[in-house]
């Protein structure tokens, strides 16, 4: 008994966030109608793609015991560029860059297609970088580096647009993130999951299985000891706040793939969801504690609370909100309560 | 009689630091505190001060019994503390620290600033400090806080100034201001208790010296006719011999080693802590460096694995002339630094596995981190050196202390120590725990690897250490091998 007792509590960390994802399923199916669906899952699985990139690079900064508060705003950098320079291929680009379309039209040719999605995610890497390396260099907390990182970032997408949206895009992206292949008449697995899972997937073997994934979870977990037994620590943070800057980059391209359109104003609340996906999936904002596999539960689980109270009828439309506030509050305080049975 | 305590005891869950202790504090003297590490010395201190409350024992203030246990009341019968790490808001100005919580007020409950100041400049002179009491206290060194803390007593009305280990980061000219200071509260009848680990200092300045030996008072004794080798017996002599009787005997060390030095150190300096060092270690030689806490001794250590940045010094490894290493270079290069902040060693919520892969996962481990691969390493690792108990799967954090120094040496273990440096290894470790690390260490020196051993314990470096260099306040004041040595020898040197 007490074996099976003791590895449950050892487990209870582990468990809550799993078992919040449960419980938040069964609320929304037993107290709403229409959620239990096999098309709300798939609408879960395609509104949680976005968080799901953004997150798992939060995932390796909030490891290593540093914040990214940049992310939501470098997400929508990208974004922008990448409608500037869509337009900019359409109306004056280089011959390489477009083609011209079977009715006469001009459209954007494959090299300027890739051109378009990876000159974003590179700049997303690039703002990454600087944010890790002034934050090593300056031995400044990243929170305030890349607070700065953010106003910057959001200053660099105003000048780019000028304010205007971007409707046009390669079309690859809002295939991407709106549609999928249908299992079944009513289930859609989105194509948007293989974005994701693959980049979960490489990001949980690198946490886990390579020495640089070790140092992430030591150099978290107690720098100076990492730093006294050998571990280049700045090296690590520069790292992870790189990788958290190309995930960026990356979620705000599959966010305007799913809205179809590039502007400035995109992403406004993607910043505290993406922090509230990584905390609430167990992953300590101290640094050491988590993994991919406690990101991946943290963003199905803050997803089903965001798409299971558009179903809630018995809440005024404008508290919505609060309520999201409330849950996560309860589902936060509940983590934090199992961390503590367990140290003890 | 200022202030008088009657058969003070106190114990720690069991563990007694202090017993029967009786000490009589006159007004208008300077009463020194010596003993060495664990004699009871900060107990004493803190009892006094108010900051512990429960122990037996009386204490009488001008023939008053008065309650202690509570650092207000001890402040309001005019028991002043000064620390050795100082108090008061560095930033705020000195005048603004000089009278927190009781600023001259004008009309209207506004501080009256000027008034303040005023008083302040004046009060200072009295104390012989001249200074802008509207700069920062943080803006002036470490000597003249401690001055103006001392003042800011005096005003508040202390009788009895208790100072810990206050010369320990002054240079000679500060110490001789702090001194005459000393002289002055003397002369208007203040009384000062001196706790100090440095003798002479002790006998310059104190009329009479009160010595503990584990938790027991020794002797208190005229200073005027006391030498420091007398007061250095009296520090031993006394000492329970049931429990230390092996460290007492005279050490032989042997004669220098004739290897080639595996590193040689070349005036190495660190701003304020020591300077112009110089040392060499060959492989199979233990040294070790003795002095007493803020000798440099540590943070020498510490430069050498890069843990600390010295501000000047060059290293000669292997032949080669190179700058100091940082970390990283230090454990490729066979570095193992132990620090003795252990809770900068460990990652306490991590498995004992991946503590001790962590140094070398690149050689031990390789590409894939996998836990099957780690544990097979980790887990004869943690046999070797007797952890207990010797499971990889065990956080870290939850170990002894001895344990985790297990822990913390084992890391090294998976590949080859050139040199070992270890700051205070032992300390906090019961007697087995003590042999068995030190055992290890033994191990890896008879291997050839060169043993650097800094420490303020001598009983340690005098069972492990084949030639010791004794620092006092960063400089290197002995160096002893082919000689015999004891426990006061090496003292008298630091």
């Amino acid at each position: 008994m007490s074996s099976y007792k003791s590895a449950l509590r050892h487990h209870a960390r582990d468990l809550a966030p799993l078992a919040t994802l449960l419980v938040l399923i069964l609320f929304f199916s037993v107290f709403t109608s229409g959620f239990f669906d096999l098309y709300t899952f798939s609408s879960v699985l395609k509104q949680a793609s976005t968080r799901a990139i953004v997150a798992t690079g939060l995932t390796f900064v909030l490891l290593c015991a540093e914040i990214d508060l940049s992310v939501a705003l470098v997400a929508t950098l990208a974004a922008c560029q990448m409608g500037v320079l869509y337009k900019w291929i359409l109306d004056t680009g280089p011959a390489v860059l477009s083609a011209a379309a079977p009715d006469g039209t001009f459209t954007v040719s494959l090299a300027g297609a890739l051109l378009v999605l990876i000159l974003p995610v590179l700049t997303g890497l690039f703002v990454g970088l600087l944010n890790g390396l002034l934050t090593v260099w300056s031995r400044l907390p990243s929170f305030i580096i890349t607070l700065a990182m953010m106003e910057i970032a959001r200053g660099l997408a105003s000048y780019l647009t000028k304010g205007a949206q971007y409707p046009d895009m390669p079309g690859v992206l809002p295939k991407a993130a709106n549609e999928g292949i249908f299992l079944g008449s009513s289930f859609e697995l989105p194509y948007s999951v293989f974005v994701c899972g693959g980049l979960l997937l490489a990001a949980h073997i690198v946490l886990t299985y390579t020495r640089f994934g070790r140092y992430v979870y030591m150099t978290g977990g107690n720098r100076e000891a990492a730093r006294l037994a050998g571990v280049r620590t700045g090296f690590v943070v520069v790292v992870c706040l790189a990788i958290c800057g190309m995930t960026a980059g990356l979620g705000g391209l599959m966010n305007a793939g799913w809205l179809n359109s590039a502007g400035v104003n995109q992403n406004q609340h993607l910043l505290l969801e993406a922090i509230a996906c990584v905390v609430l999936g167990g992953t300590s904002l101290f640094g050491g504690e988590g993994g991919i596999k406690n990101t991946l539960i943290g963003v199905l689980a803050f997803t089903v609370l965001d798409v299971g109270l558009g179903y809630v009828t018995w809440v005024d439309e404008f508290l919505r909100r609060s309520v999201m506030g409330l849950v996560l509050l309860a589902a936060l305080l509940l983590n934090g309560q199992l961390a503590k049975i367990r140290q003890d | 009689m200022l202030l008088t305590c009657e058969n003070i005891s106190k114990s720690y869950s069991g563990v007694e630091a202090l017993r029967q202790v009786s000490l009589q504090l006159r007004a208008g003297e300077i009463h020194g505190l010596v003993g060495a590490n664990g004699a009871g010395k900060s107990t004493l201190m803190k009892i006094l001060s108010g900051a512990l409350s429960d122990f037996k024992g009386t204490i009488t203030m001008d023939e008053e019994p008065i309650l202690m246990g509570d650092p207000h009341e001890a402040l309001a019968h005019g028991i002043a503390m000064v620390y050795q790490e100082l108090s008061g808001v560095g930033k705020l100005g000195v005048a603004e620290n000089l009278f927190l919580g009781r600023q001259p007020q004008g009309r209207f409950g506004f501080i009256d600033w000027k008034m303040m100041n005023r008083q302040a400049r004046e009060f200072l002179a009295t104390v012989g400090l001249e200074l802008d009491v509207t700069r920062p206290l943080e803006s002036f060194s470490l000597s003249i806080r401690q001055m103006i803390e001392i003042a800011r007593c005096l005003q508040a009305g202390s009788r009895l100034f208790i100072l810990d280990e206050p010369t320990s980061a002054l240079s000679p000219p500060e110490k001789e201001r702090l001194f005459q200071l000393l002289a002055q509260l003397k002369e208007e009848g203040k009384g000062i208790v001196f706790v100090s680990h440095f003798i002479e200092e002790v006998l310059e300045i104190c009329d009479r010296v009160t010595i503990l030996v584990d938790g027991r008072l020794r002797s208190t004794l005229p200073t005027a006719e006391l030498s420091k080798h007398e007061v250095i017996h009296e520090m031993l002599d006394g000492k329970d011999m049931s429990t230390e009787e092996a460290m007492e005997e005279a050490v032989q060390l042997p004669p220098k080693s004739h290897e080639k030095p595996l590193l040689q150190l070349h005036s190495l300096g660190l701003k304020g802590v020591f300077e112009n060092i110089s040392l060499e270690v060959s492989p199979g030689e233990s040294l070790g460096l003795y002095g007493f806490v803020g000798a440099g001794h540590q943070e020498l250590a510490h430069c050498l694995c890069g843990s600390q940045k010295a501000d000047e010094g060059e290293l000669t490894w292997q032949n080669q002339l190179i700058p100091l290493p940082v970390p990283h270079r230090a454990v490729q290069m066979g570095i193992a630094f132990v620090a003795a902040d252990r809770a900068a060693s460990i990652v306490p919520k991590e498995e004992n596995f991946k503590n001790i892969t962590l140094a070398h996962l690149d050689t031990a481990i390789g590409h894939w981190v996998t836990p099957a691969k780690e544990i097979a390493v980790a887990a004869p690792c943690l046999e070797k050196v007797g952890c207990q108990p010797p499971d990889p799967r065990r956080k870290t954090g939850s170990l002894s202390g001895g344990n985790q120094q297990k822990v913390v040496l084992g890391k090294w273990l998976l590949d080859e120590v050139r040199l070992l440096v270890l700051e205070e290894p032992t300390r906090g470790m019961d007697v087995g725990a003590k042999r068995e690390v030190m055992e290890l260490v033994r191990d890896l020196k008879n291997k050839g690897a060169a043993v650097l051993i800094a420490s303020s314990e001598p009983e340690l470096l005098l069972a492990h250490a084949d030639r010791i260099l004794v620092l006092r306040r960063g400089v290197v004041t002995r160096e002893l091998f082919d000689c015999r040595v004891d426990k006061a020898e090496l003292m008298r040197h630091a």
